[in-house]
């Protein structure tokens, strides 16, 4: 009977004090970081220095850190961190809106000033906005635009909303199909993305961009949603035998495996150049496509996004925010057209010990270090991301 | 010879020898029930004077409920599976399937039909487990699996088919008085079945030993049935509960809904193989021990990939300090 | 005293409150053949588990040719030179007749870490050839081969061995008479080479061809040894059922309660080895039934109860013409099943007495939906004090109790429910004597109040001083009836029994 006393008892209390004081949580919780900012800040003009100061805890959810993006990611930004001398703290593998939004109140109550993720749908987005704004925490996103028009308008009337990132997809599409079109090759096949994936933008953007070279859609497929690559191997092998005269895949996502099974499939069906390959991501295997004839381009290296995206919010959480509002930013794609360009990106971009932008270039766009930075300064930076950039850059 | 024999060969225990023997039998017992608690204590305390203050701010013990209230609200319903000795897969799929239906339901018609929705289909997911069980005699566990894949395609398919985004009026549940009116609710009504009635009673004497219960006249294919569908209308109200939550449905929602139930309903000290052993309570205090445990850490700083590390050691722990080795073994 | 090879010093084991191995002692000496007899669970079994060190003595000692002998597991036994041939089945699927010949020896054919199957294959072969077996060969998978054909490469397997003991485990029961014979040939050879044989059966007649001496063993407890001539299926049949208490605890003798009224039919049960069983149970009536144990008299138990469904027949309670068909509805017409197998199958052990008392009575407890924890304790306590249950309190677990007081707690589950017709399957087996004469006080008081009881026993004295009317069971049919008198004696019934 004590046993059972003490199980109640205990399983009250916790609750109970848990749920007391409900009302005036907002207050309580949200003080405290304002407090430990001001302070800071207090430090920072009694001694003049920025090296003593207090330093910022940004919480950041991805996730994952075990694929080539994810791990690039997790290595730019560590390194960002660092260079901008805050601490990072990870929380990783959520799946599903209500994770991240646990990960985000955790993140909160373990003194994150600011949160950095990668949303894993609408519905997240707007949980974790609102749990932003109740608790005065800056946050931003990467890498996605929000689809759902309630849940942006909502997100872009939140004041701690520092912005978004996407890739400039359509830029891309209209490029990868001009590669086709260069070589001559206008009846294409379409591999399309889930229409409700958060890059079906590329689905529709094919489909103009080869309205504008004048070419012809043959017939598309859309890849499983469960990732499996056996299905590729069917859609090409219906590709090919019902339409001989196909010269050009275009391509809205070759992930997981799927760009090797189609390349692979070609190989096995016709001969090489026969039908070439333009799209998105890098994959394994491309060197040998591209010294075999068969990928005309690729488009990829938008990892490193994640850095601007980190810098704007420093700048938020630090008080020195680089624009009023919220801000979107676009991240240009690397384009790969042969095989020299291969082991290039393979040095430079799709290698995580490699540093595209050095510590002094992200310093410099921080007002804590370099009071004249501008967003003009960050954008122009992101513009004149390409592939002959990166190596001049690593070569100075 | 032989009557001497038998007088030596059955001793009446001597009061001194059977009352010793029980007081260790006793004390052992009481340490086995005493871990999940003891457990909780260790991390109340460890993480209140570690943190800062941070883990005892009123703000972070409500997140750790509201954390937790999906997986206490599917746990209760499932402790009456496990108790006959049963594991429940289906939980994730389960909950999927009844988030969809409702959500979807709910967007074409009221959303006034969104509980009564989720309530069904998960009761109807629990009953088909039921029924591939014990009419088909597949062994529960794979029943179970079979609902967690139908509801995870269901999930991704409808995600790709259907806007499935709570709409803003409904928001104002997002609180932690609604996480836990609904836990209140559940937990309660649950423990009266669990103690009570025959539901609870039987489903824990079919765990001790089904053969003995059926030959005490227990229809045990009845209420293992039951038992299921139990567990389903708590996974239909832990649905109605994620869809409040996660506002909305993702192709993701439930995942890992089974798994995080088993480990809490384990960490609570809810036996593995059920019996008359299994407490109701176990479901919150392992709920709130699993979910303190990740806050804690997280309140740290600890490298999330080494959050589930420690998370599987203390699963280990306490399963082997809990767990009986055979029946009527040694306890510890 | 040179020729003992084997000596046993007061060797005891339990399993929790069962003492299944109780101070027994035994010398085996060369050339001898010893079997080693006693009904199910009299510990022979056990006995020489503890010889080949598949389970370790909690007391005694044991010798081997003069040295102390303590062996950690059956390859230790193997390699000191005590051999088993088991009641089941000891081969391994998916491996051939040499891999599992010579199973853990594989080293004695390796060069380097090659293992040689063509001389395992060979060294098989000439095994086989030596036991005259010839219709398979060392390469064959034993999953091709029959239960009598894996029985004689175990048998080649311990021979391999070439072993001072040889214990045969009731292995001949599954034997055809080739194989038995086989193995009789073996034994006669280890004989002559002065080995020692421990010899398992329960078929008497193959002990008196086979050995030269016989340990009997009952309850655990070592009774005695016959040697030569004494070897007699009579002689060991009475020592291995014995002579129980012949005091006055079972029925006064002359006093009946037995009515006209029949409480229950049982027409024509068709199951497993029943053949065509009916009987008539009558109010006030202790109907007695023995038989072996695989008599079938167990099966019928669960079939009276509902708890088998039999082929064919069914069971009518006479009262109000329902057939009994399920568990649930004997009980709901307070019929009574007590097995024999209390551990296993009528009792929850980890579970307090409380609810082990009250299982059976939940519809009766109930207040609409709800049963509350004092309606539940007044009950336990209720029947638990009636039959005077030695325990802490009814929250106790059942496990902690003696085999005597978990009867009692069985007994009590029942009388919660008002049973009216009690099926009792051995119901004082294993406990001690205070709570058997309570539990045949307790069945008199039951009759006299005109209830009926069917009451299995492998015990005859049981039979004999409990029953009104005695039904004998013998291979799936009743054998032979008898009334209660004083004609009616233990000669007489086990006449029928074997």
């Amino acid at each position: 009977m004590k046993k059972k006393l003490a199980a109640i008892v205990t399983a009250i209390a916790v609750t109970v004090v848990s749920l007391a004081g409900c009302g005036n949580s907002t207050e309580s919780s949200g003080s405290a970081p304002a407090a430990e900012t001001e302070k800071a800040e207090g430090e920072t003009a009694n001694s003049g220095n920025a090296e003593e100061a207090v330093r910022h805890k940004i919480g950041v959810i991805l996730y994952g850190k075990d694929d080539s993006m994810g791990a690039a990611d997790y290595a730019y930004l560590n390194y960002a961190a660092e260079a901008l001398e805050v601490d990072i703290q990870w929380a990783l593998n959520d799946y599903d809106a209500e994770s991240q939004l646990a990960s985000a109140e955790n993140l909160v109550s373990a003194g994150c000033e600011g949160l950095l993720f990668l949303p894993i749908n609408d519905n997240a987005v707007s949980l974790i906005g609102d749990y932003c704004q109740q608790n005065e925490i800056y946050f931003q996103m990467m890498n996605r635009d929000i689809s759902d028009n309630t849940i942006k308008e909502a997100t872009q009337a939140n004041p701690y909303y520092v912005g978004t990132s996407f890739e400039a997809n359509e830029a891309a599409t209209n490029e990868l199909t001009n590669f086709m079109a260069e070589e001559g090759r206008l009846k294409y096949g379409v591999g399309k993305v889930p229409p409700g994936s958060s890059l079906s933008v590329r689905n529709t953007a094919f489909e103009e961009s080869v309205k504008a070279v004048n070419g012809t859609i043959l017939a598309d497929y859309t890849a499983p949603s469960d990732g499996s690559t056996q299905a590729y191997v069917t859609y090409i092998e219906n590709f090919v035998n019902s339409y001989p005269e196909m010269d050009g895949l275009l391509l809205s996502s070759t992930t997981g495996g799927g760009g090797e099974t189609i390349m692979n499939t070609l190989q096995s069906l016709v001969e090489p150049g026969a039908i070439k390959i333009v799209a998105f991501d890098t994959f394994e295997g491309m060197e040998e496509g591209f010294e075999d004839g068969w990928l005309t381009a690729l488009a990829g290296g938008i990892a490193v996004q994640c850095v601007p995206d980190f810098i704007m919010l420093y700048n938020a959480v630090d008080k020195t925010p680089l624009a009023e509002g919220y801000t979107v930013l676009y991240q240009n794609f690397i384009f790969i057209t042969n095989l020299e360009e291969c082991s290039t990106f393979a040095q430079y971009i799709d290698n995580p010990e490699h540093m595209i932008y050095d510590a002094e270039t992200i310093r410099s766009l921080a007002k804590r270090y370099n009071p004249d930075a501008t967003l003009d300064d960050l954008v122009n930076l992101m513009e004149s991301y390409s592939l002959g950039w990166v190596v001049d850059n690593a070569g100075q | 010879m032989v009557i001497e024999m038998k007088m030596k060969e059955a001793p009446v225990l001597g009061a001194k020898g059977s009352k010793k023997e029980s007081n260790v039998l006793k004390n052992a017992e009481w340490a086995k029930k005493a871990v999940p608690f003891l457990g909780l204590l260790v991390l109340v305390l460890l993480f209140s004077t570690t943190t800062d203050g941070r883990f005892l701010k009123v703000a972070n013990l409500q997140n750790i409920f509201s954390q937790a209230a999906i997986v206490m609200v599917a746990g209760t319903g499932c402790s009456f599976v496990m108790s006959h000795n049963n594991l429940d897969f289906s939980l994730g799929g389960a909950c999927a399937m009844s988030a969809v239906a409702g959500i979807v339901i709910g967007a074409k018609f009221s959303y006034a039909w969104m509980l009564p929705v989720c309530l069904a289909v998960g009761m109807m997911c629990g009953l088909v487990t039921a029924g591939l069980h014990i009419k088909a005699r597949i062994p529960a566990f794979m029943a179970g699996m079979c609902i967690m894949f139908a509801g995870r395609g269901l999930a991704q398919g409808a995600y790709l088919q259907f806007v499935m985004t709570l709409p803003q009026d409904y928001k104002v549940l997002q609180n932690i008085w609604f996480y836990f009116a609904v836990v209140t609710i559940i937990f309660l009504t649950a423990y009266i079945l669990f103690e009570y009635t025959k539901i609870g009673k039987y489903n824990k004497l079919i765990g001790s030993n089904m053969q003995v219960a059926k030959l005490s006249g227990v229809p045990v294919n009845k209420y293992k049935a039951m038992a299921f569908a139990v567990s389903g209308f708590t996974v239909g109200a832990a649905a109605f509960m994620s869809i409040i939550r996660g506002g909305g449905v993702g192709a993701q929602t439930g995942t890992n809904l089974e798994t995080n139930v088993l480990l809490a309903l384990t960490l609570g000290g809810f036996p593995l193989t059920g019996g008359s052993q299994a407490k109701m309570r176990s479901v919150i205090v392992g709920a709130l021990v699993l979910f303190m445990l990740n806050n804690g850490l997280q309140l740290w700083g600890v490298d999330p990939t080494i959050i589930n590390v420690i998370k599987g050691i203390v699963f280990l722990v306490v399963v082997y300090i809990t767990i009986d080795r055979g029946s009527g073994g040694v306890m510890i | 005293m040179d020729d003992v090879i084997l000596k046993l010093h007061g060797m005891v084991k339990s399993f929790g409150s069962t003492k299944a191995v109780q101070d027994v002692s035994m010398e085996l000496r060369k050339g001898q053949v010893l079997a080693l007899i006693g009904e199910n669970g009299s510990g022979k079994s056990t006995l020489m588990s503890m010889v080949t060190g598949t389970l370790q003595p909690d007391k005694g000692r044991m010798e081997l040719k003069g040295k102390e002998y303590v062996p950690d597991s059956i390859i230790a036994a193997g390699n000191s030179g005590v051999c088993i041939l088991i009641q089941e089945l000891g081969t391994i699927d998916g491996l051939t007749v040499a891999e599992n010949i010579f199973l853990g020896k594989e080293k004695r054919f390796a060069s380097g870490f090659r293992v040689s199957s063509r001389r395992m294959n060979q060294a098989a072969d000439e095994l086989l050839q030596s036991m005259g077996v010839s219709h398979f060969d060392a390469k064959t998978e034993v999953d091709a081969l029959s239960f009598e054909e894996r029985k004689l490469i175990e048998v080649c397997r311990a021979m391999y061995n070439d072993p001072d003991i040889l214990i045969v485990d009731e292995t001949t029961t599954a034997l055809s008479h080739t194989g038995r014979e086989k193995i009789y040939t073996i034994i006669e050879n280890l004989k002559k080479q002065q080995k020692a044989v421990v010899f398992i059966s329960h078929d008497l007649d193959e002990v008196q061809k086979v050995c030269d001496s016989a340990m009997i063993l009952r309850d655990g407890s070592y009774i005695g040894t016959l040697y030569g001539e004494e070897v007699t299926p009579e002689n060991m049949r009475q020592m291995m059922i014995g002579r129980d208490l012949s005091g006055n605890y079972y029925r006064t003798k002359g006093t009946t309660y037995v009515k006209e009224e029949v409480a229950l039919d049982v027409r024509n049960i068709q199951y497993g080895i029943l053949h065509d069983v009916s009987f008539q149970l009558h109010r006030g009536e202790i109907l007695g039934l023995g038989g072996l144990t695989e008599c079938g008299m167990h099966e019928l138990c669960k079939i009276v109860f509902g708890a088998i469904k039999p082929d064919a027949g069914e069971v009518e309670l006479t009262e109000n013409h329902v057939k009994i068909t399920s568990p649930a509805v004997a009980i709901k017409n307070h019929i009574a099943y007590l097995p024999k197998d209390r551990d296993n199958e009528s009792l929850f052990l980890m579970t307090s007495i409380k609810d082990n008392i009250t299982v059976a009575s939940m519809d009766r407890l109930r207040n609409g939906p709800f049963i509350t924890r004092k309606r539940e304790r007044d009950l336990a306590d209720q029947a638990a004090g009636q039959l005077s249950v030695k325990m802490r309190d009814v929250e106790q677990l059942t496990k902690e109790l003696s085999g005597g007081n978990k009867q009692k707690v069985v007994v009590a589950k029942w009388m919660a429910n008002e049973s009216d017709i009690l099926i009792m399957d051995c119901p004082t087996r294993g406990i001690d004597i205070g709570v058997k004469a309570a539990i045949y006080k307790l069945m008199e008081q039951l009759i006299s109040e005109g209830k009926a009881i069917l009451m299995v026993s492998e015990e005859i004295p049981e039979l004999l001083g409990m029953s009104d009317r005695i039904l004998i069971m013998k291979d799936g049919t009743i054998n032979g009836e008898f009334d209660r008198s004083e004609e009616v004696t233990e000669k007489s019934l086990i006449e029928k029994l074997i």
